[in-house]
């Protein structure tokens, strides 16, 4: 038996994210780019926006097309037109009232996130804090 | 000698820090997205050691990482566990399958150091090997490990409610609990860093934990701080040992030119002060420092 084991040996889990009521603000171009990059599968398919640990800042951000997950109660779905972003309850506190824009442009172009929640970002803007 | 310590005697001591359990498959990935380095899962027991910085690249905490059957297990040397596993749940990606566990009630860490601990280290199954040091062995629900310090030291992590059991056994007649000012001297000898050291959040290269950075692992936390640091030479204090003829107390002090002194850990002994200080960079390769305009108290500087 290890140091963890053992009958009625068990340690508390720690999971208190605070979960807010998101609210985000999509700009046409970030909203026609998705459009775009979802080519008529918004029906099956979602943008997944969300945050993790790591990068300079001590979080960076993910956004990726994905299935509609099948535990949908933890995500708050936003609509936007034909589109639903998906933001998981638990970066609900990290993630509200960011806004999405698309940059059409060779350098520095791409989508771009601005939080009001971040007290300092990377150069890169992929990180904030 | 310590007033009341004899040097046969065995001591123990209970160690402040916390403790937090990683279970789930991508445990070791997202333990790596924040530290200094990179954690390599090492199954042998042997030392893992990283660093949590903020973004302004300041200590948050300073860890050890143990691969064990049931987890990752992580020992902090902060004493406010919850703000680390807040910082680490928060990090958590909504597809990883991670809990984050809270062992700071459940597990004890302690530490029996002595002259003589054959005998201890035979109660626990614990081989004594000279050459090799510093590997944790999980033996019976606990976790321990020989060290090669001066006196010799075996550290402890066992379940908090088999305490009980572990001082009835019969070890308890040989050790005694240690004095905070002995357990403070041992670590000054040893260089073993306590939370003192790093409560008042110093940049890694300022408490000697350069070593906890790796330059080529890319983006964690304070990332570009050190980097700007290491390019740019700019370390303004460093870590050391003094003694000092008078009694002095941990805190700030002024040097005779008006520089801060941070006295971190100290340990009396017959009005002499041993101690652990963060002092300004201004002061490398001089012996002796004057603190508090007394031309009585010196710090006699000793390497780290």
């Amino acid at each position: 038996m290890g140091i963890l084991g053992g009958d009625g040996f068990s340690l508390p889990i720690v999971n208190s994210n605070p979960i807010v009521s998101v609210s985000i603000t999509v700009t046409d171009s970030a909203l026609s780019q998705m459009e775009n990059t979802l080519n008529n599968e918004e029906k099956t398919h979602c943008l997944i926006i969300s945050a993790q640990s790591g990068g300079c800042s001590g979080y960076v951000y993910d956004m990726k097309i994905d299935e509609i997950p099948q535990d949908k109660e933890q995500f708050q779905i936003l609509f936007f037109g034909n589109i639903k972003i998906f933001i998981h309850n638990g970066d609900s506190h990290l993630l509200n009232g960011i806004e999405l824009d698309y940059k059409d442009s060779l350098m520095g172009g791409g989508f771009n996130i601005t939080n009001p929640n971040a007290s300092r970002e990377c150069g890169c803007g992929q990180s904030f804090g | 000698m310590i007033d009341g310590e004899t040097p046969n005697e065995i001591y123990y001591h209970i160690r402040e820090g916390n403790f937090t359990i990683l279970q789930g498959d991508n445990s070791l990935d997202f333990l790596n997205r924040i530290t200094t380095n990179m954690i390599q899962k090492k199954t042998d027991g042997k030392l893992n050691l990283t660093l949590l910085c903020g973004a302004s690249g300041r200590i948050e905490d300073s860890l050890e990482v143990i691969f064990s059957e049931e987890g990752v297990i992580v020992i902090g040397l902060s004493t406010n566990g919850e703000k680390i596993r807040q910082k680490l749940v928060q990090g958590k990606n909504w597809n990883e399958r991670i809990n984050v566990l809270n062992g700071d009630d459940p597990l004890t860490f302690l530490t029996i150091y002595g002259q003589q601990l054959t005998e201890i280290a035979k109660s626990f199954n614990l081989e004594i090997n000279h050459d090799e040091t510093q590997s944790w062995f999980e033996i019976n629900s606990k976790l321990i490990r020989y060290n090669n310090t001066q006196p010799a030291s075996i550290d402890l992590i066992l379940q908090t409610e088999s305490l009980g059991d572990f001082f009835d056994s019969g070890i308890e007649t040989s050790l005694k609990i240690s004095s905070i000012n002995s357990w403070n001297k041992f670590c000054i000898d040893n260089s073993i860093l306590q939370y003192n050291e790093i409560k008042s959040s110093p940049l890694p290269f300022e408490c000697g934990l350069g070593h906890l950075i790796d330059p080529n692992k890319g983006c964690y936390p304070g990332q570009e701080i050190h980097a700007r640091i290491e390019s740019r030479g700019k370390q303004t204090k460093f870590i050391t040992k003094f003694v000092a003829n008078t009694q002095l107390q941990p805190g700030k002090y002024r040097s005779e030119d008006g520089k801060k002194i941070m006295i971190t850990t100290v340990s009396i002994i017959e009005d002499k002060t041993y101690g652990i200080a963060i002092i300004p960079t201004h002061f490398l390769g001089k012996n002796e420092i004057r603190v508090n305009d007394n031309m009585l108290t010196k710090l006699h500087i000793k390497s780290f």
